[in-house]
């Protein structure tokens, strides 16, 4: 039985963030439905629903993670949600690591949710058909991050296929993440427009 | 579009630096490369835009092609030799490349752009601290040059080398004083090294980006971070902490003013006020 569940709409937002900025190191964090409350179901397991990308521009400073982490636990506290985990992608095809790109925000987040999880977006395994998924898990266990197993965890289905069509119709340009909404206030981090055209597409994927 | 309009917005792109490769290579593949001959003296111009915009998206055959043209009409050019150096490191041939940039160094020791790409490959290669040493020697003979600081703050802030990458900020300000990017970015990291001093640092520089541009919605939420440290530190002294606390609480008046401008639900100002509220117990204690 899986440890964790990454829905598709978290997934898709992870890699979309990623190829939206091919240039640039982007990095963002993981929602989960809270454990402890009583909607969810017990013993499941830990269920990623949503992903808040953050940032594409320099990600070693801390103000602006500092308001956003504020502001996403705010809207969490009153949704349900709890932030599990953050993710990230290097700007280097190869660099699977987390020193480069803001291991701070990952500590932080750590320290409130105490099994939280990491995802590194493996840059190599990026392709417009999606044939694997392209990230690398990793849990906090005993202050250290541990790559979990593939089969520690699984993808809600269809995940690949909507994700595949989201690349080809360049469905980046929709996703907004921290530092577009920063740039432009009116447009809204928690990407209402985005979350539907995932919604969408998935529905046209039916129950394989 | 009209192949002129394709024209303008090429030069537009040009002209801002913009990095929209995959839209270059789209207008040059629809429009451009059958009206190529329409284009003047901006002909050449175009045909480096699109072959850098080509290695970008991984179109080699388009590169090729810009490139052939180029060295058919510039046999000796360094400039076009740079180009084939690119394409070489497209191809991930980062030792060729190397070789191909060493060599146009040699015939012009004053031409910094292949001084600069042998940076950027050993970036490319991740080898970050060898990047750091070509770069601050290249920085030493080029002085003025502001992309290089730029480049070098951003490599220290990768070895999160703050006092190094503040630094080069610092010679940044003295190029731009009238820049609010660079005053916020300043700011940022001697936020991010934390400590009174610095705090109080970030919340001046924070202030001047403000006053550069009022739009700037970085700079207020910096203001609003620093007030708020300033106003729990035990190193402030009362008036201080006093100032600091009626920042705040300016700040978060100034962006409900902006969200309203701009219909914008409010709950990014519910979430400071949590703040601020934890704040004010603090200051009046």
């Amino acid at each position: 039985m899986a440890d964790m569940k990454l829905s598709v709409r978290a997934y898709s937002k992870i890699i979309l963030h990623a190829a939206k900025y091919p240039h640039c190191a982007v990095n963002g964090v993981l929602l989960a439905e809270d454990p402890k409350s009583k909607d969810s179901k017990k013993g499941k397991g830990l269920y990623i629903t949503d992903a808040i990308p953050l940032f594409h521009i320099c990600l070693q400073v801390t103000p602006m993670a500092e308001i956003a982490l504020t502001q996403i636990d705010h809207m969490a506290s009153n949704s349900g949600l709890i932030i599990a985990g953050y993710y990230l992608a290097n700007e280097n095809i190869k660099d699977v690591g987390i020193e480069r790109a803001g291991p701070r925000i990952a500590e932080k987040i750590a320290e409130n949710y105490s099994n939280a999880y990491l995802i590194v977006v493996d840059n190599q395994h990026l392709t417009l058909n999606m044939d694997s998924f392209a990230i690398v898990v990793s849990q906090y266990v005993d202050g250290k991050w541990k790559t979990k197993e593939r089969s520690s965890y699984t993808v809600e289905k269809n995940a690949l296929d909507v994700v595949a069509g989201l690349l080809q119709q360049r469905a980046y340009d929709e996703l907004v993440d921290f530092d577009n909404h920063l740039d432009n206030i009116s447009l809204s981090w928690k990407n209402p427009h985005f979350n539907k055209l995932v919604e969408d597409l998935a529905e046209t994927f039916g129950d394989q | 579009m009209s192949w002129s309009d394709a024209r303008d917005l090429l030069r537009l792109w040009r002209e801002d630096n913009e990095r929209k490769s995959q839209d270059v290579v789209n207008l040059w593949e629809t429009i451009l490369s059958k009206n190529i001959f329409k284009l003047g003296d901006e002909r050449l111009l175009v045909l480096e835009q699109v072959c850098l915009a080509s290695l970008d998206t991984n179109r080699l055959d388009i590169a090729d092609k810009c490139l052939q043209s180029l060295a058919a009409e510039f046999p000796s050019s360094l400039r076009v030799r740079k180009l084939q150096a690119l394409k070489l490191e497209t191809l991930e041939k980062y030792d060729e490349a190397l070789e191909l940039l060493d060599s146009i160094i040699k015939r012009d020791e004053t031409n910094a752009a292949p001084r600069k790409r042998r940076v950027a490959i050993l970036r490319a290669k991740g080898k970050h601290s060898e990047a750091i040493k070509e770069l601050t020697d290249y920085l030493k003979k080029f002085m003025s040059d502001q992309e290089g600081w730029q480049e070098l703050c951003d490599l220290y802030l990768l070895e999160q080398d703050y006092a190094r990458a503040a630094f080069c900020m610092e010679e940044l300000i003295l190029h731009n004083p009238h820049n609010h990017l660079i005053h916020q970015r300043y700011a940022d990291i001697r936020y991010t090294q934390g400590g009174f001093e610095n705090i109080e640092l970030a919340r001046a520089h924070y202030s001047l980006a403000f006053k550069l541009n009022p739009s700037s919605i970085r700079a207020l939420y910096g203001i609003f971070l620093c007030a708020t440290n300033i106003a729990v530190s035990p190193k402030a002294t009362s008036p201080k902490r006093k100032e600091a606390t009626k920042l705040a609480n300016w700040v978060i008046k100034e962006l409900s003013k902006r969200q309203e401008r701009q219909n914008v639900e409010d709950s990014q100002v519910a979430a400071l006020e949590g703040l601020i509220s934890s704040v004010q117990l603090a200051a009046s204690a």
